[in-house]
Parts: structure tokens; C-alpha cells; sequence
């Protein structure tokens, strides 16, 4: 909207202005993080949920499993899908209607880091139970509550954390009629370590990690990369007109192992909570 | 939020649609209103009553955005002819308005000297100080008084951020044009702060 | 057929979930939760979870649907994709459509739109889990958000469904209830003035039934109603102690 727009004139003086001195608005250090909350298993109905608070940005995922058939290009692995929705309720700006080109960015960023960074073994039997004809189809759905900046790492992060609570049906095959029966009893989905997110925000000549909402609405480029506990970089984006030198990129992957350690931290922290946690409650 | 809210007692606390009086005991204003007899809330609040006047209001725990008269205000100018520029109003107080509000500026209201027409005062795309003279719409404002003008302008030839010049004119270091505005004093200084955005801050 | 109703009560007489027949499921409303949002309510019924913002007055886009004497209230009902057994497409669905429709009329009825010429009011509803009743809850939400918000309204919109299971009036439908069960009758009304603005019933009543699940449906609002009251002035405590840390900082 016009406002938004315009104000955000207004706003970017006085982001800029502060950084200039050193200093960000809501007091942190240039590479400080915000308080991070992850609460697991939130949702009943979802196979794997949680909930992230990060700073003033809270977002809810979800991992919903349905067994379908695989594609006809890797008939013998599973599916992954993000989508992302940022809905009305997040913010004034962000209006309802199909997801928009930021919607979609985000989901496929957040669904790149996961996929390319392997951590799920697709062609585990667990995930895919008949070889090219039936297989386990994730849906992972990041709900967008309140918008305070960073949605990548705080959707990334979210996603991750369902992930890592996500228990799957078992599921018996019956070879000769190549049928398949659910059954109530649940077990883990097999993974391999876990990834996560870092956005950095450029304002002017000054990158700042994990931009708040007026960095994030003042910022002239954006770079998110995805890390694995392996130290291995699986995903990288640079968004917005803004640019980066290649000293910059350096500096920032240099950087990058110590800020990610934290975030993977918090959630293998929030996968060891109790297996048949039944409680799913959160509050705000 | 003042500290009065909480010393009052918890007792006159009502939500909407809580009984507060009958009609005959009070006049109800616009925070209340009339059924069968009685009068009723409408918003969540604390209930002031003045028996000398036999007036009950509510003090709402919220404050909707209302325009008041002489409130000051940020705005951009969006065009400007010969009578009259139109400014879009972007804070009030130093509060975001809920969304954008048009509001006129006439050329008799721009300045206590005399100026020949609008484009002595302002252009397209600067920001101004103001205040409001009429809060209904349309809404009138005005940059005669303290501290009120143009705070940030561009050059019309290069588009480049002008700097201040003397009163009333401004430099562009781009192009070393010199140009009419007239300027707020506090040119070119316009940072507020932005910890609050909600339109509903208590103000 | 018969086997599946009886198998909904236990042999104690109890439902499913260990409740009396005219019990209603415990429940949560916390007002506030959102910090962008003018107003806001998060809510739990039993395991439907819910949260609710509200937008507004504001200026409405695009405007040609503005009324120049009256303000216009949108409601955007949406069940979150794993909010259901089966996952649910992002896209709206036709149910989806028609409880906005209806949530926003229900509201309708107690608004000051007039206050408001060419504006809009925007109620956002996200069903995070659903679990039975999600209409009658959201409407109980968006009744707490739009007051958080400082919109000014007659009263309060409180919802409570109620149902027919193994033929005996129960209050307040679970999932498994609501599907297996004979019939479902959401009701929702303004419990001051006793104006009930949301009547909906599918399956088999008789008018004996519709008329003893009315007046239960009313009892279990006139519950809800108090609730919902202390979750709108609990907002004072909250100021109370916001206030409170202020002090304690500069000490």
C-alpha cells in the first residue's frame, strides 16, 4: 500500500542514520540474533508441527503426509513440498488471495534448503514404501502469524523443527496385491542431521544478520544461505535490486559457521522432546 | 497509558454491550448507546459518570485514530497546481495513520506573507510538516505556525535532495539550482522514531 | 448403522471424551496475542485451535466496493492445509466461503458501521487444528479480536454448537461426533439482548429436539459469554503489569 511505501522513506532514513553510527534500532550488535522459542509439536491433526517465535515474528508449520504416487523422473523417491502462506493476520500490508511472488519466493527458498541439503533420505524404504508406485508425499506448510522481519530463517527454522517431530504412519505392504494398510502405530521419519537458514540485510554499506521488520523493509539487498550441521552450503539466494561485492559474500560465508551453530542447536533441542508428546498446546 | 487507568477501581471495568445505566439517570454520548431504556456500552472501558451534567462516558482501554483539528502531521505532496497542492498524510503526531488520507492545502493557508501561486511553496514528492484545519473530509491543512513547511525536498531538475539554502529557498548540490519552498525550520531533519506503528497507540 | 450411533456414548452414559452430556470442552481465549494486528484472539476450544486478527477501521481497497454512508465488514474464514485428517489445498473452498459469509453477517448485526463511512473492517480467521464446532469458536473469537481492536459494537457474538448422538441432545460436537453423530446445530447469538444471529442445522431433528437444543445451546453460550468477558478485560491486567515493568526499569 501507498503508505507502507512512502513511510518507508521515512523509516529507511532512520535505520540508515543508526547504522551509520554503528547502532540498530532494537539495540543488537551488527551479527546479533534475536531471541529464538521453537515449540514442537503443536497441531494434532499435522504429522509434525512447530511453532517459531523469533524476536516479534512467530510462524506455525506444519508436516502433513499422504501417501500418493512418486514422479515419473524419480519413481523411487519420496516427495517433498513447502508452501508458504503469508496470511492476512501477519500484518496490515500483507493482503489475502492467492500466495504471492514474496509468498512463493519464500516457499521455494525454504524448500530448496531442505531438499538440496539431502536430510531426508528419499529413497529410504520408510519414505518410499512401493518402489515407483507408492510413496510418502510431505507437505510442509509455513503459516505466516506475525510479520517482525526475517520470514526466511524464522520459515526455514520452522520447517526444519516440524520435520524433525514428524512421525509417520507404518505401514504394512502386502507384495503380492501391492496394497498398503496404515496403521496407528507411528514412527520417526529418517533423518540425517538438519539444516538452517542465514539472512543477512544490506542497508546502504552495512549488512546486518537477521534483519527486523525496518530492516527488512528498508533493506536495499537481501542474501539467505542454508547450512547443514555438516558445514555443507546448500542453498543460497540473493534477493531484492540491491547488490553485493565478492569481498562481501566472503566476509558473510566466513561468518556463516559460527551464527548457524545456535540455530541447529535449537533444534535438535526441540527434536528430543519427549516422542509421544500428546499435549499440543502452544500460547503466545 | 497513563497511570490514571490503573489507579481507578476495577469495579466500573464493562465490555460491550454491559448495562451501565438507565436513560433516565444519564445522557449517553457516542461511546454508549440506547436499548429498551437502558444504557449500554460499546467498547471495553472504564465508566466516567459526571452527575452535575448527568453524562456517562466510557473511557475506552484502545483509542481509535480520530483526526483533531491542530493535530500536526507528515505528509507527501502528490501534485500541485496554481490554488491548491494535494498531500497524501502519512503520520499524524508521530503515529502512522491506519492507511493513507488525501488532504488539500490551499495557497492561502501556506504562508503569512504573500506567495503568487503554489509552486513557490511546494512540488511534487516533498515532504511537509502540517497541521490539520478541517478534520472531516475533505481535509484542509495548514503550514502557517511553528515549525511547519517543506522538510524534504528534490531538485525539479535532477531529482537530487536539495539542502538548505536560506529561509524559504533551497540548493541543489547537484545542479546549483536554487529554488522556492517554503521551508519548515527544521529542514532536512526529519527522523522520528518508529519503535510504535499500530494505529490504535494510545496517544 | 445403529451399532455406530450407540458406540458414541459410553456405557456410563458419558461421550466419547469423558464429558456429560450438556458439558462443553475446555476452553481458552487470550486477546492481544499479535502485534500488528489492531486487534487480536487466540483461542482453544477442546483441541480446535484458532486464531483471529482484525484490521481496521481502515481505508478499503479497492474502493469502488467502499459505501459512502457505511463501513464494510470482510471476513476471511480459512482452515490451515494441516488443520485437518487429510491435507487440505491452501486454496479456499466452498465450505470456507460460506462460513465467511455467514461469520460476517452474524457480525453484521452488532457493529456501528455508521461510525465509519468508506471504510472497511477486516476480520482474518485461521483455524490452526480443528476438532468439531470451529464455527461457532471463530465467531467467539472475532466477538474478543474486534473488541480488542476498540470497535465499537451492541455486544459480544458468542457461539456453541449442539447435536443429536445416540438420540439424546449433547452440547457442544466433538469431531467424531459431528460426523457420526445424527444431527448438528450450531447457534450463535448476542447473549445480552438474547438476538441469535447464527442458526444452522443438519440432520434429523425433531421440532421437540430443535426447540430443548435451542435453549441448551443458550445455556452453554451464556457460559462461554462470561468468559469471553474476563479474556477482553484481562487486557487491564496486562496493562498493569507492562506498567509495572516500566517501573521496575527505571528503579
Amino acid at each position: 500500500m501507498r503508505s507502507e511505501a512512502i513511510v518507508g522513506v521515512l523509516e529507511k532514513q532512520y535505520v540508515t542514520k543508526l547504522l551509520e553510527k554503528g547502532k540498530r534500532s532494537d539495540g543488537r550488535n551488527l551479527l546479533d540474533c534475536r531471541p529464538i522459542q521453537i515449540i514442537p509439536n503443536v497441531i494434532k491433526k499435522a504429522e509434525g508441527s512447530a511453532m517459531v517465535k523469533w524476536g516479534d515474528t512467530v510462524i506455525l508449520a506444519g508436516v502433513k503426509a499422504q501417501l500418493g504416487t512418486p514422479f515419473p523422473d524419480t519413481p523411487n523417491d519420496g516427495v517433498i513440498t513447502v508452501n508458504a502462506e503469508i496470511s492476512p493476520i501477519s500484518s496490515p500490508t500483507n493482503e489475502s488471495g492467492p500466495p504471492g511472488p514474496r509468498a512463493v519466493e519464500l516457499a521455494r527458498v525454504v524448500d530448496r534448503g531442505i531438499r538440496e541439503s539431502k536430510i531426508i533420505p528419499m529413497k529410504d524404504p520408510k519414505l518410499c514404501v512401493i518402489p515407483g508406485k507408492k510413496v510418502w508425499i510431505l507437505f510442509i506448510d509455513v503459516y505466516i502469524l506475525d510479520d517482525g522481519g526475517n520470514l526466511f530463517d524464522a520459515a526455514a527454522l520452522g520447517a526444519m523443527a516440524a520435520l524433525a517431530n514428524t512421525r509417520l504412519k507404518r505401514v504394512v505392504i502386502d507384495e503380492d496385491l501391492e496394497e498398503v494398510t496404515l496403521l496407528d502405530e507411528k514412527e520417526p521419519l529418517p533423518r540425517k542431521g538438519s539444516v538452517a537458514s542465514l539472512t543477512f540485510a544490506k542497508i546502504k554499506d552495512t549488512i546486518v544478520y537477521d534483519p527486523n521488520l525496518l530492516e527488512d523493509r528498508g533493506k536495499d539487498a537481501r542474501f539467505s544461505l542454508a547450512i547443514t550441521d555438516k558445514g555443507i552450503v546448500c542453498s543460497m539466494q540473493k534477493g531484492e535490486s540491491g547488490v553485493f561485492t565478492e569481498e562481501e559474500f566472503v566476509t558473510l560465508l566466513d561468518q556463516s559457521s559460527s551464527l548457524v551453530t545456535p540455530l541447529l542447536e535449537k533444534i535438535e533441542e526441540s527434536s528430543q522432546f519427549p516422542e509421544m508428546n500428546e499435549m499440543y498446546h502452544f500460547d503466545f | 497509558m497513563s497511570k490514571r487507568l490503573v489507579e481507578n477501581s476495577t469495579q466500573n471495568r464493562v465490555v460491550p454491550g454491559d448495562k451501565i445505566a438507565v436513560i433516565e439517570e444519564f445522557l449517553p454520548d457516542e461511546t454508549c448507546f440506547e436499548q429498551d431504556g437502558s444504557i449500554l456500552s460499546t467498547t471495553t472501558g472504564e465508566v466516567i459518570t459526571d452527575l452535575k451534567k448527568h453524562k456517562i462516558t466510557v473511557k475506552p482501554i484502545k483509542n481509535l485514530f480520530i483526526l483533531k483539528r491542530g493535530d500536526v502531521g507528515v505528509g507527501r505532496v502528490v501534485y500541485v497546481k496554481k490554488q491548491i497542492a494535494s498531500v497524501d498524510i502519512h503520520m499524524i503526531n508521530d503515529t502512522k495513520v491506519p492507511l493513507p488520507m488525501n488532504s488539500i492545502l490551499h495557497v492561502s493557508e501556506a504562508s503569512r506573507r504573500f506567495v503568487k501561486n503554489m509552486y513557490e511553496v511546494t512540488r511534487p514528492g516533498d515532504w511537509l510538516k502540517f497541521r490539520i484545519v478541517r478534520k472531516m473530509k475533505p481535509i484542509y491543512i495548514s503550514l502557517i505556525g511553528e515549525g511547519l513547511g517543506v522538510v524534504i525536498a528534490q531538485c525539479n531538475h535532477c531529482g537530487h535532495d536539495l539542502e538548505f539554502y536560506r529561509r524559504n529557498a533551497l540548493k541543489c548540490p547537484n545542479c546549483s539550482l536554487i529554488q522556492n519552498r517554503i521551508t519548515a525550520n527544521s529542514f532536512g531533519k526529519l527522523v522520528t522514531s518508529f519503535t510504535r506503528t499500530s494505529q490504535n497507540e494510545t496517544r | 448403522m445403529t451399532q455406530d450411533k450407540i458406540s458414541l456414548l459410553l456405557d456410563d452414559g458419558r461421550r466419547l471424551d469423558g464429558r456429560e452430556l450438556h458439558e462443553i470442552r475446555p476452553i481458552t481465549m487470550k486477546s492481544s496475542v499479535l502485534d500488528r494486528a489492531d486487534g487480536s484472539c487466540y483461542l482453544t476450544w477442546g483441541n480446535n485451535k484458532i486464531i483471529c486478527a482484525v484490521y481496521g477501521p481502515r481505508e478499503l481497497h479497492p474502493k469502488h466496493l467502499a459505501k459512502p454512508d457505511r463501513a464494510i465488514v470482510r471476513v476471511e474464514y480459512r482452515l490451515a492445509t494441516f488443520s485437518v485428517n487429510e491435507r487440505k489445498s491452501p486454496a479456499p473452498r466452498r465450505r470456507e466461503y460460506e462460513l465467511s459469509k455467514l461469520i460476517k453477517e452474524s457480525l453484521d448485526s452488532v457493529l456501528f458501521l455508521e461510525k465509519f463511512p468508506n471504510g472497511t473492517i477486516d476480520v482474518y480467521i485461521t483455524v490452526l487444528d480443528a476438532d468439531g464446532g470451529t464455527r461457532c469458536a471463530a465467531l467467539t473469537a472475532a466477538s474478543i479480536a474486534l473488541a480488542d481492536a476498540g470497535i465499537p459494537m451492541k455486544g459480544f457474538i458468542t457461539g456453541c454448537a449442539v447435536g443429536k448422538v445416540a438420540d439424546k441432545m449433547v452440547v457442544d460436537l466433538s469431531d467424531v461426533e459431528d460426523k457420526d453423530g445424527q444431527g448438528d446445530m450450531p447457534v450463535a447469538m448476542n447473549y445480552n439482548t438474547g438476538e441469535i444471529t447464527l442458526l444452522q442445522c443438519d440432520g434429523e431433528f425433531t421440532t421437540d429436539e430443535v426447540k430443548e437444543g435451542l435453549s441448551l445451546a443458550i445455556r452453554a453460550i451464556g457460559e462461554v459469554y462470561k468468559m469471553q468477558k474476563e479474556a477482553v478485560l484481562a487486557k487491564y491486567t496486562q496493562i498493569e503489569e507492562s506498567i509495572d515493568d516500566l517501573g521496575e526499569e527505571e528503579e
